[in-house]
């Protein structure tokens, strides 16, 4: 008797996602567990104290929902950009740049524009700043075919160190003393919450996850990042211009990545920070992976992730390590990923017909 | 017919078959592949295994090489149970096949390869051929250069190497999956006196063909399967060739359209002074010049590896010439001009994407489409694609799971939508079955009938002389016979495709 994997010939259903991502979960449940115990922790109630602090009452949800906002928006433009087979790491960066686009923009402005024009120019401003940031990737990779996955990777570090030079030195905020902060974009520029208080930026990512849906489905657009992800040549048979394919589908990933970093100045800390971003936009490649890069899943994973944020910072409350939660998120990241993979292959188990 | 009864074989004095197939069934989903399929093989004979595209031919041989793991029945090697579903046990008793797609390692010389695959667990390779090895290549007559490598090559040499690493792995059934499919005729001459002799000293071999004059000079019995089940197991002599391709399509009639009549339209195709530069740095087409008029169907004939190919793919824009001028009637981008690949699975068609996607490629940014994409448009145009040769497919399903026939139908469906006026086709017949490619054929004349140009690259003689108003021979990169379909022969275009080998 052996086991045997074999390719399945079919495409999964939904009911097959589904399932996968149940037994991915509580493979996922039973190892944390197992961890907790070993680490002498109660399982029952770190578990129980993660999920209070994710969803528990009202104004957890409602910080759930508010730090899904950055997730999920760089989540989206990862899965734009994996369309056509172009990875993304450099969200990140682009999420940076465009807080720091958006904040050049508010600090610039003065300060009796109209509300609704300054919301308008500062998340503008981060989305061009967030593009500009990919196509320092983008260019290189149409012109030379240098690595979109190692330059969107090394541009983070670079546009990180930008930061901390700006609101260390030429940004730094007088008022704030020692704190690496620059001073507050202007009043008008700031996005208020929505449904009581959740962040303004979340109306923004149901939008986005809904423009993914419609690009993939509806759009010429989309359709060449399709072909052009999944055979070059069929692309350069069928006339697509396979340079402005890959300037435009990682410019449009970095331009999301670039609102999340805007919407972030703009809805929540209203200043330029190095503490912006726990790293959202690494979360996000993360997320757009677990989701399959299909758009509800989106929505629903950077939820889940951002519930596993705040939940992590309850923990930390009650004194058991926040870092728990971060091996909670990789043992969930391993587990549901496995099962994806297994979701594809069909396990028979063979009886031997000879010796 | 006769499947059910076990009729006494007797080849070369033996009784007891090599290999036997007891009731083998696979299905996919709701696909029956094969359906109670039994057949046997006598050691020192070859099998022709025919069968239109998805009569099951490729799924029994993926049971006998251990890649399927069928639902029921079994194989025996020597009259002994072999273990099902594991390629290492199938090389072990002896199974071996050579697919279409080598499995060569370019970079590598020959013997190396053969070493490879002969004495995996060394960890030394040894520099030259073994005995053994060289045993094989003197039995059998190979004749191969084993120190150079195989990226040097030609497809006929790199098909006996094939063979011979195959064989040194202990093969005694081999299984040819079409291979004369990349042969000239003279090269395919060569392969059958090669299978002769490795068949007289009691090894086997199951030949895969659509060509039935090669079955017929070549093979000793014929098994014909037909929507998985075999129906015909008998001897091969005496039999005609309509004779076969009865058994193999069954009650369809296949009958082929007359020829264009040849009403020289205006010039669709102008190529003056042409040249493409291979990837070793010569000349793959030397200084041709040509003209294609509408209501013409010219075919491009020639031993494999004279500049055809490239000749066709840089009319259709997939290699840029490095001189000379191409003029053509309409554009790739606008309507007009369709371009039909030899390769259709990530050329033609992108694999990774649905029917319907495919069925789109290329045509996306013309009319009835914008920068939006209706679904019902969408699906509108992809019933169209699918409609013009009777492809039966859910639109959103995978691409890659259609048949080779039902690739090329969409292929050429897709690009005969909106009836262009010059068509290229680089061999649009290549490994269909008998009544797929009277199709295709049929579809081309019809095309051209109604003035359109065609110029279509082509490996079967017989079937350019039956369609083509004009026929173009290529030798080495030049084109050296221009004539007429009508004021030429089988024989002056035999002679004309060698003259530059044999000189």
């Amino acid at each position: 008797m052996r086991v045997r994997l074999e390719p399945r010939l079919t495409d999964p259903t939904l009911a097959a996602y589904a399932l996968r991502a149940a037994v991915g979960g509580g493979l996922a449940l039973a190892l944390s567990a197992g961890l907790l115990a070993l680490s002498d922790h109660p399982p029952a109630s770190v578990l129980d104290a993660l999920v209070r602090g994710a969803f528990g009452s009202w104004p957890a949800v409602q910080s759930t929902l508010s730090k899904a906002v950055p997730i999920g928006l760089c989540a989206v433009g990862i899965a734009l950009a994996s369309r056509a087979n172009l990875i993304n790491i450099g969200a990140e960066g682009q999420f940076f740049f465009g807080a720091f686009a958006a904040t050049g923009i508010g600090l610039c402005l003065p300060e009796d524009t109209a509300h609704p024009l300054a919301v308008a120019l500062v998340l503008g401003a981060g989305l061009l700043g967030g593009a500009a940031w990919a196509a320092l990737a983008a260019i290189p990779r149409a012109v030379l075919g240098m690595s979109e996955i190692l330059t969107t990777l090394m541009l983070n570090y670079i546009c990180l160190l930008w930061i901390n030079y700006l609101v260390r030195g030429p940004w730094a905020d007088p008022l704030t003393f020692s704190f690496p902060y620059s001073p507050p974009i202007l009043d008008a520029g700031q996005l208020g919450p929505v449904f009581g208080a959740i962040q303004g930026g979340f109306p923004v990512l149901l939008a986005a996850v809904a423009l993914l849906a419609v690009v993939d489905s509806g759009t010429r657009w989309g359709y060449e990042l399709r072909v052009a992800g999944d055979a070059p040549e069929a692309a350069r048979y069928s006339g697509i211009n396979a340079a402005w394919i890959v300037i435009s589908g990682l410019c449009a990933s970095g331009a999301l990545a670039g609102l999340a970093g805007a919407i972030e100045i703009s809805a929540t800390t209203g200043r330029l920070q190095t503490g912006l971003s726990p790293g959202y936009g690494f979360m996000g490649v993360l997320v757009a992976w677990l989701a399959g890069g299909r758009p509800l899943p989106i929505l629903l994973v950077s939820i889940l992730y951002a519930g596993l944020l705040n939940g992590g910072f309850s923990l930390q409350i009650a004194h058991i390590p926040g870092a728990i939660s971060t091996v909670l998120q990789a043992t969930i990241l391993i587990c549901i990923l496995g099962a994806g993979s297994l979701a594809r292959y069909r396990i028979r188990i063979v009886r031997s017909t000879t010796a | 017919m006769n499947a059910g009864f076990p009729i006494p074989l007797q080849v070369n004095g033996a009784t007891a078959p090599l290999c036997r197939l007891q009731g083998v069934t696979k299905s996919f989903g709701k696909l029956v592949a094969n359906d109670d399929v039994s057949f046997s093989v006598m050691p020192g004979e070859v099998v022709a295994l025919l069968g239109e595209n998805g009569a099951g031919k490729s799924t029994a041989m993926n049971v006998l090489c251990g890649l399927y793991l069928p639902d029921a029945g079994t194989v025996e090697v020597d009259e002994r149970p072999m273990a099902l579903g594991s390629p290492a046990a199938s090389v072990a008793r002896g199974i071996g096949m050579v697919h279409q797609q080598f499995k060569l390692v370019p970079s590598l010389t020959a013997y190396e390869n053969v070493s490879l695959a002969v004495d995996r667990g060394r960890v030394w390779q040894r520099r030259r051929p073994s005995d053994e090895v060289r045993r094989l290549m003197a039995e059998v007559g190979f004749d191969l250069d084993m120190g150079k490598p195989v990226w040097r090559m030609s497809l006929a040499e790199r098909q006996q190497l094939e063979i011979l690493r195959v064989l040194a792995q202990g093969a005694r059934i081999l299984i040819l999956d079409e291979p004369t499919s990349v042969l000239s005729p003279l090269e395919s001459e060569r392969l059958f006196m090669l299978v002769r002799r490795i068949v007289a000293r009691g090894r086997s071999v199951i030949l895969i063909s659509h060509k039935l004059s090669e079955i017929r000079q070549v093979a000793s019995r014929l098994v014909v399967m037909r929507g998985g089940r075999v129906v015909f197991e008998g001897s091969a002599a005496g039999r005609s060739s309509e004779e076969i391709a009865g058994l193999i399509v069954g009650t369809r009639s296949v009958s082929l359209a007359a020829r264009p009549a040849s009403a020289p339209g205006p010039e669709r195709l102008v190529v003056e002074n042409l040249r493409v530069t291979g990837h070793s740095g010569r000349d793959s087409v030397h200084d041709v010049s040509f003209k294609v008029r509408g209501g013409e169907l010219v075919a491009v004939v020639g031993v494999a590896g004279n500049g055809q190919a490239e000749l066709l793919d840089a009319i259709g824009g997939q290699k840029p010439p490095s001189a000379g001028r191409i003029v053509a009637s309409g554009s790739r981008k606008g309507r007009g001009f369709a371009f039909i690949p030899a390769q259709h699975l990530g050329v033609a068609l992108a694999p990774g994407l649905s029917i319907e996607d495919n069925a789109l490629l290329g045509v996306h940014r013309r009319k009835p489409f914008s920068v939006w994409l209706r679904r019902r448009e969408v699906r509108r145009h992809c019933g169209r694609v699918q409609d013009t040769f009777g492809v039966v497919a859910d639109p959103d399903s995978a691409i890659r799971r259609l048949s080779g026939g039902n690739l090329q139908r969409i292929v050429l469906g897709r690009e005969l939508v909106g009836d262009p006026d010059l068509i290229v086709a680089s061999y649009p017949t290549r490994g269909l079955d008998i009544a797929a490619a009277a199709q295709i054929r049929n579809a081309l004349i019809a095309r051209a009938a109604a003035g359109a140009a065609v110029l279509m690259a082509s490996e079967e003689l017989e079937e350019c002389l039956a369609i083509a108003t004009r026929i173009l021979v290529m030798s080495g990169g030049r084109i050296v016979l221009d004539r007429a379909t009508a004021q030429t022969s089988l024989n002056e275009i035999g002679r004309f495709m060698t003259a530059a080998e044999a000189s």
